[in-house]
Formats: C-alpha cells, structure tokens, sequence
C-alpha cells in the first residue's frame, strides 16, 4: 500500500505491465504444464496401454496353449521401457499366469484382479490392467506397472524452464514497459510538470504538449483549456483588483480628508472641552429639574468632587445646609418666570465639608415653546473674597477695639492713680484693728486687678510703642514656663531646635503672649495632659491658613499643643475678639483679653498665628516670629572659629531672598560665589566653569536638587555638594544623600550650621 | 450328472488356458487336450481365399477317431473367430473332401504320403501325431514331452498349403522342415 501511496507514475505502470505480463506467464505456463501432464500421463497410458496390449497379444498363444515359459519370455521384453516396474498376466480365471520384475530383487506380490480393468495413477505409479484378447474373446489380464520418474524429470524439466522464461520475459517485460510506460505516464508527468510551474511561479501562460488523440490527449486538453480560462480569468481579477486598489486608494484619501476634519474637530472640540474644563470658573450645567448634567473639572477639582460623585445627583447636594431653601427658590423661580435669575452669592459644600464660597451667574437653554430645557450655571469661588472680608472685618474690630482699649486704659490708668495709692495712704492712717482696713484692702485689690486688666489693655492696644530687643525664644520660653504655677497633673514636654535663630522682639510684650498661651493650655486640660512646646526654624514661601498673603523668608516656628478639651468650631472665628472668653465659671474666670493680646502682640512683631483644635481632643497654637537676620550676622562676626575659604562655590536656588542671604553669609568668610536660579543653569555652569563645591536648594522649580546633582555628577564624578531645604528630610534628600551630597542643611539656615558644613565638605578628602 | 461334469472340464481346458496342464492331466485325458489344441490351432491360422467367412470352420478328421465325444461336444459349444465349427469325419482316403483342419489318425500312418498327396494343393491344415509326421509333409505334429502336449510345425508345409501361420503359434512350436525327407523319399 505504502508502494501504491508514494511511488511515481512511472513506477506504477512498470510495476502493472511486470505483475500482468508475469501473471499471464505464470499462468500460461502452469496450464501448460497442467496440459502437458495431462496430455503425457494419456500418451504415457496410450504407450502403456500399447505395450500391454503388445504383450497381451503376444502372450496370446502362451496362454492359449498354456506355455507360462513362453509368456514370462515375453514379458522379458519389457525389460526395454525402463519406467516398467512390473507386469503380471492373469488367466481369465484371475489365477497368476506370468509375471516380470524390472529388479529382480524388488518382487511385488501381485495386485488383486480388479473387477473393472482400468488404470490408475498413484503418486508415482501408474498401473494398467489391460485384457488380453483373442479373436474378441478375453483370454487373460495383463497387469503393468509403470513408475513416473519420467513424468517427474520432465516436470521439473518444465519448472526450470518457466523459471527461465519467466526470468528472460521479466527482463524483456521490463525493457518494453520501461519503454511503453511512458505512452501513459509521458502525458501525465507533462501534465504534472506544467502544472508544478502553473503553482510555483503562478505563471499561467505555459501549456502542457499534446501528444495522441487518446483521453490523455483529451485531459491535456482540456488542461490547457482550464489554465487559458484561469489565465483570463486572471487577468480579469488583476484588472479588477487594479480598479479595486484605485477606489482603495481613493478610499484612503477620502478617509485621510475625514481624519483630518476629525482631528480638527475633535481638537476644536478638544480646546472647547479645555476650555470648559479648566476655565477658572466652575460651570455646571442642570437640567430643567435641577439635575447636575455636567460639571467642569475646575468646578470639581475647586469642590474636590470626583464626576461620579455629582453627576445625576441634583444641586440641592453640593449646596451647603445654610443655603438649601435659597437654593431651592432659585430653581423654582427659574421654573415660574423662565427667565434667569439675578445673579446671587451662595454657599456649595466641599467635599470635606467645608463652605465655599460662590457667586452665580445663570444662563436657561430653552426649547421652541419656551420651557427651561437646561440651566448653566457659572460660579466663581469667592471664598477668599469672602474670608477676607471676614479678616478685614476682624482686624477692624480688632484694630478698633484696642484703639478704644488703650485709650480707655490710658484714660484708666490716669484715673486709676488715686485709686491704687490712696488705700495705702488711708491704712497708715488706721489703726490696725480698724473696721475700714477690711474694705481698704480689698480696694486695694480691686485696684490691683483693674490695674491689670488696664495693663491687658495697654498691651493689647499700645502697638509698637515698646524696644525691640534681640530674643533667644528658647530661653524666653524655659523662663515662662519655669515661673508659671501650673498644674501638677499637666506634663511639660519641651521639643527645643537647639540651633533656632534670633529674633527681635519686646520682652514684655512676647512674656505676656507666652504666659497667657500657657495658662489657657493648664485651665484647657482638666487633669492629666501634655503640654507640648516645639520650637524650630522654618522657612515659609506658602501662604498659611488664615492669611492671604505671608511674607516669604525664613521664621522661627513655635508650636504650643495640649491635650485639653480643645475649642468649639462656632467659637474660631471669635476666640482673638475682646472680651470674649468660654472662662465663666467661679474657677475660671477670664477677662477676654488673653488671646486679644495674643494677636494684637503677633501682628506688632510681623508674626503669624494659626490654631488647630479638636474638640475634645486638644488645641495646638503655632505662632511664627521672623528671623532677625541681622543678630545672626553680627553673632557670625563676633565667633571667630568658623573658618572661612577661597574655594569656589555654585549656590543653586531659585528664591532670590534665599541666593542673597546664603551668597553674603559665605561671602564674608572669603569664599568665591557664583549664583544660578535653576538646576539646568547650574549643570551648563559647571561644564564651563568647574566649582569646587555645589550648594543645592531642593525643592526648585524645574529639575530639583537632586536631578541636578545627579546630571552634574555624570559630567563630574567627583563634585561635591551639599544640600538645603525648608522641608523636613524627604526622600529626595535621602537621594541626593546617597549620591554623596555631604549634608543637609535645613532652612532656615544659621550661618554656623551653614559655615560649618561648607567647610566640612570641602575639607573632605 | 456326466454330463455337467464333462461341461465343467470343457470351461475349465478352454476358457481358462493358462491353467497347469500338470495338475489336471491325471484328470485329463490326453485326447481331449488334443481336441482342444486342434481347435486352438484354428485362432492361429488363417485360411487363404476363405470365401465366406460366416462358414463354418471345418475340422476333418481321417483314420480312427480317438477323442470319441470330446471333439464333438467342443464343436458344439465353440465358435471362432465368430464362425461356427463342424466337424467331418472322413472313412476312407478317397472320401477327403475340403475342410479346414484335417487331423490324421495314427491308423492312417501308412496311407500319409497318400493323403497328403490328395491334399498338397489345398489349403488344409493337416495335423498329425505320428513320428516324422512333420518331416514328412505334414504341416503340425502332436507330440509328447516330458508328459506334456507338444507340437512340431513344418512351417515350409504350411507354406506350400497357402496357410499363414502365427508367429506367436511357431513360437511355441518345434520348427520341422521336410527338405531332406521329401527329397529322399520321392525319387
């Protein structure tokens, strides 16, 4: 099967003419031989029958005359056909007459006379009974033997001979169809050939040769007829296929054009989006029912929303409480006169709960018969407007209630003279034991506490009449709060910068804001609390909570927190008024003026004062005191030690006030400075002017110190640098650290702490 | 009951002739083997100019006749060559007359070459049983050997008669030739 599977053509035919030819041989031979064994055992019986019927017929008179020695002479004559084994002759009684062995040792007894005289054929005998004859009369029986050999020696005769012929017509057959086969198989292979280049070069033009008339004549044909209608078609599909790729083309073009609109569209459409989006205003769009549709990233981002959160939610959601019914009548009154309303201010709600502040403007889309389809709405944020109405407001009152304080207090104080040293008087004048002293004294008192209220007064309201003097605040803050009684269960833990600056401030003055923080902290924490005092330098170029603008430089930040039950969210606004204290009770009573004085004292020293509380978790007041950058100066010169230099150095920052103040600090102590704004200058400067050490704010716009000092080090491996920041150390400085930056230096910066680091650096090998 | 019996021996001598003479000669007489090689003769001989054939096949017989019934009850019974046989007896010599086979009796010892000369142009098979019977002209001579039932043919003879005699009957007899003894005798 394997052979019927993969051979060729050619193969196949040769093999089908071989196995045809040599099976019509084999079994033309084999009915030959068949025949010619058929036909040789009738002659050899013919020549048997012959012989007996010779020997019968001459054996007549022997056994007529019943002469055995005569008839067994005659059977001696048989002696010439070799293949006669034997030959008997009975009597017409059946009783043994003559008999003839061809071996005279091999002696056979004889054969039983048969009823019927016939012959027979046994594997290799063929024995003869043959009646003997005389004038038509049976006389006797002749009985021969007669053995095959010939038979089998002519057999294998003929066998060698078919091998021979079957060999010799192999050979010819093989030559004759090697030769013939290819009438057959020519064609096809022809066939096969044309159409292996027809599927390998895709070549439709070549053509298979006829050569008869006969149905491979027909198939080549029609083979040819196929690949001229292919080849049409063809050409046909290549026509079609060119038409195709030009309406392809044409296609693209078109699409190309349409991209093109797309793209001008969607950019239009994209710059209207960007536009809608990050226009400074928010713009909400509602539906008739006051639905949000549509909210503007701005909007969102303003209230802190994500789309999500408002979109399909109505207004009503993101108005805050104290506005809802204000709220509510403006989109029914939408609804009533389908015309926008006046533009009105309104209170919508943070996410984090806080107001905010908007003025809103209206604008209706409407359909055909006038109803509202949809109501735009634009809202600027006006809370800052809004808080600082408020400040101004406070600062007013606040301004206007110290004016009014110190006037009456320095009217007070006038008036209050006689009253303070009249009962003194008036005692010396009384016996000890006299009734009146009693009163005397507590006049006295009253005197004493009006006095300090009057003081209070003063303090809040004589602004900058007092002598500024240089201040170690830690030192300040470790003698307050040593001559302060406080309670015994409050726990004081300082949190001193050890190199905090100096500043200049009124001791009085700054005694007095430090002593009432204090004691408002023990009366806040009713039994066991923590009072937390921090101090630290900082340096601010963000504007803080609670003020519009703060002025960029660098301040010393106090931090005074404790755990006490902190203050009422309705009272924030008016804890700095006059007079206003929560300290009602018999044990605590207050005048109102603690934090009054607080504030009026700050503003006097440029300072800034936030507070952070949680009810019932505890207040934390920070206040921030500008450093006093001439002090430092002057300490600076008068400590010898910090050693100087002539090495170069590049300050890197971007805040002019910061490249000054650093620039002269150094530059006093002989140092060459050059100065750039960004870190890309910083990397060109160094490439064409090698500096002996870098000094890298981090926080810079553009790349920061770090990214600076890493390009500066792939030019200059070996460059040393240190770092400053306002910030606590972030990961950037980590960075910046482990690249080889020699320290941190926080801001602000003192000129020891900065000296010392710049000579450290540049000292190291 | 005789009868049977002599029908019993007739198939036994002629239908079965390979069977040993020896055994039976005490039974059988040596007449009536004669009789029967006396017809067997007549397969081995054959007759010129026979004219019809469905004839029957003469067997003379001159002199005294010593097979008594046993060649009569052959005749009977046998046919050969599909002819019928008839026997002839014949008393005198002048009484020959034609026949097949003619079987001359010892008592005609001395009238043989008479006979013989009668008969020299037939075409009869003489058959005699006396010494020098052959030698003297005659054709084929029963004799006796070794007690069994011989015969001596004048092949010459039989020649001259005209007979075609078998080869395979000469093979079985004593060829005798009658040139001498004619030759003497007839001057």
């Amino acid at each position: 099967m394997k052979f019927y599977g993969t051979s060729s053509i050619k193969k196949k035919l040769t093999a089908i003419i071989m196995l045809t030819s040599g099976c019509a041989l084999l079994v033309a031979c084999l009915a030959f031989i068949v025949y010619d064994s058929i036909t040789f055992k009738n002659a050899m019986l013919l020549d048997l029958r012959t012989v007996a019927e010779i020997a019968g017929l001459n054996s007549t008179a022997a056994i007529t005359f019943n002469r055995a020695d005569d008839a067994n002479e005659t059977l001696k004559a048989l002696k010439a056909e070799r293949s006669i084994i034997a030959a008997y002759i009975f009597t017409e009684s059946g009783e043994l007459f003559a008999q003839y062995f061809r071996e005279k040792s091999v002696v056979q007894d004889p054969p039983p006379v048969p009823s019927e005289l016939d012959h027979h054929f046994s594997e290799n005998r063929l024995a003869l009974f043959h009646p003997i004859t005389l004038h038509d009369e049976s006389i006797g029986t002749i009985y021969i033997e007669s053995d095959l050999t010939e038979l089998a020696a002519r057999l294998k005769r003929y066998a060698l001979m078919v091998l021979v012929v079957l060999g010799i017509s192999a050979f010819v057959a093989l030559l004759l169809a090697a030769r013939f086969q290819r009438i057959i198989s020519g064609p096809i292979l022809d066939l096969a050939k044309t159409a292996k280049v027809v599927s390998d070069n895709g070549d439709f033009s070549v053509r298979a040769v006829k050569r008869s008339q006969d149905e491979l004549g027909f198939l080549t044909e029609r083979f040819n007829e196929m690949l001229t209608q292919i080849e049409e078609r063809e050409t046909a599909l290549q026509h079609t296929r060119d038409e195709l790729q030009e309406k392809a083309q044409q296609l693209q073009n078109e699409l190309l054009a349409r991209k093109k609109v797309d793209r001008d569209l969607r950019k239009s459409e994209e710059r209207f989006r960007d536009l809608f989006d990050h226009a400074p205003d928010m713009y909400i769009i509602l539906d008739s029912g006051g639905i949000i549709k549509d909210f503007n990233e701005w909007g969102l981002h303003a209230l802190g929303y994500e789309r999500e959160d408002v979109i399909d939610k109505p207004l009503v959601q993101i108005v805050h409480r104290g506005d809802l019914v204000k709220a509510g009548k403006l989109v029914s009154t939408i609804h009533r006169t389908r015309r926008p309303p006046k533009n009105t201010e309104l209170r919508l709600l943070h996410k984090n709960g806080q107001e905010v502040w908007v003025s809103e403007e209206f604008s209706l889309a409407k359909n055909v018969d006038g109803d509202v389809q949809s109501i735009r709405l634009v809202c600027r944020d006006i809370t800052e407007r809004k808080q600082l109405q408020k400040e101004l407001g406070r600062a007013q009152r606040l301004e206007a209630a110290g004016q009014m304080a110190g006037q009456i207090a320095h009217d007070f104080n006038n008036l209050l003279s006689p009253l303070s040293s009249y009962p003194d008087l008036i005692r010396q004048d009384l016996s000890e034991d006299h009734p009146l002293i009693e009163l005397v004294d507590e006049m006295s008192v009253a005197a004493k506490k009006i006095a300090d209220i009057n003081q209070q007064l003063l303090a809040m309201g004589r602004r900058g009449h007092y002598t500024l003097e240089p201040i170690d605040l830690n030192e300040l803050l470790e003698n307050v709060v040593m001559s302060q009684p406080l309670s015994k269960e409050l726990e004081v833990v300082h949190d001193f910068a050890p190199d905090l600056l100096m500043m200049k401030g009124g001791m009085a003055q700054l005694v007095r804001v430090l002593t009432n923080l204090i004691i408002n902290a023990d009366d806040a924490v009713s039994g066991r609390g923590v009072l937390r005092i921090t101090t630290s330098n900082i340096y601010l170029d963000q504007p803080l909570r609670g003020y519009q603008t703060v002025e960029r430089g660098e301040y010393i930040k106090l931090e005074i927190s404790d755990t006490g039950y902190g203050i009422e969210a309705e009272h924030m606004d008016k804890i700095f008024d006059p007079f206003f204290t929560t300290k009602t009770t018999d044990r605590m009573r207050g005048s109102g003026l603690g934090l009054s004085v607080v504030h009026g004292v700050m503003t006097d020293h440029k300072g800034y004062t936030t507070v952070d509380s949680t009810p019932g978790q505890g207040t934390t007041f920070t206040l921030y005191f500008p450093v006093s950058r001439e002090i430092e100066y002057e300490k600076a010169e008068k400590k010898e030690k910090v050693r100087g230099g002539s090495e170069t150095i590049l300050i890197v920052d971007d805040d002019p006030m910061q490249l000054r103040v650093t620039s002269q600090l150094l530059g006093r102590l002989g140092y060459r400075i050059h100065t750039v704004a960004s870190g890309e200058q910083a990397v060109d400067y160094v490439v064409k002017d090698p500096q002996d050490l870098l000094i890298l704010d981090m926080v810079m716009d553009g790349i920061d110190g770090t990214e600076t000092y890493l390009r500066i080090l792939q030019i200059k491996p070996e460059q040393k640098a240190i770092v400053l920041s306002g910030y606590a150390r972030s990961k950037r400085v980590e960075k910046a650290l482990e690249l080889g930056a020699g320290c941190f230096v926080p801001k602000p910066v003192s000129l020891d702490a900065l000296a010392l680091a710049v000579r450290t650096e540049l000292d190291k090998v | 009951m005789f009868r049977l019996k002599c029908h019993l021996f007739l198939f036994l001598i002629l239908s079965v002739p390979g069977y040993s003479q020896k055994a039976r000669l005490g039974q059988v007489t040596e007449y009536q083997i004669k009789a029967a090689f006396l017809f067997n003769f007549a397969k081995f001989v054959e007759w010129p100019a026979d004219g019809d054939s469905s004839l029957p096949i003469t067997i003379g017989l001159i002199g005294q006749d010593p097979f008594g019934e046993s060649l009569d009850q052959l005749a009977a019974r046998k046919v050969i060559k599909g002819r019928k046989l008839r026997i002839k007896r014949f008393r005198r010599v002048s009484d020959l007359g034609a026949c097949h086979i003619l079987f001359i009796s010892q008592s005609e010892k001395s009238n043989m070459p008479d006979i013989l000369g009668r008969i020299k142009d037939l075409s009869i098979l003489t058959v005699g049983e006396a010494s020098w019977f052959a030698e003297q002209g005659g054709i084929v001579n029963l004799v006796s050997r070794n007690n069994k039932v011989r015969f001596q043919i004048n092949v010459e003879a039989s020649y001259r008669s005209g007979l075609k005699i078998s080869s395979r009957l000469l093979r079985l007899a004593e060829i005798i030739s009658d040139r001498y003894a004619s030759r003497g005798r007839e001057p």
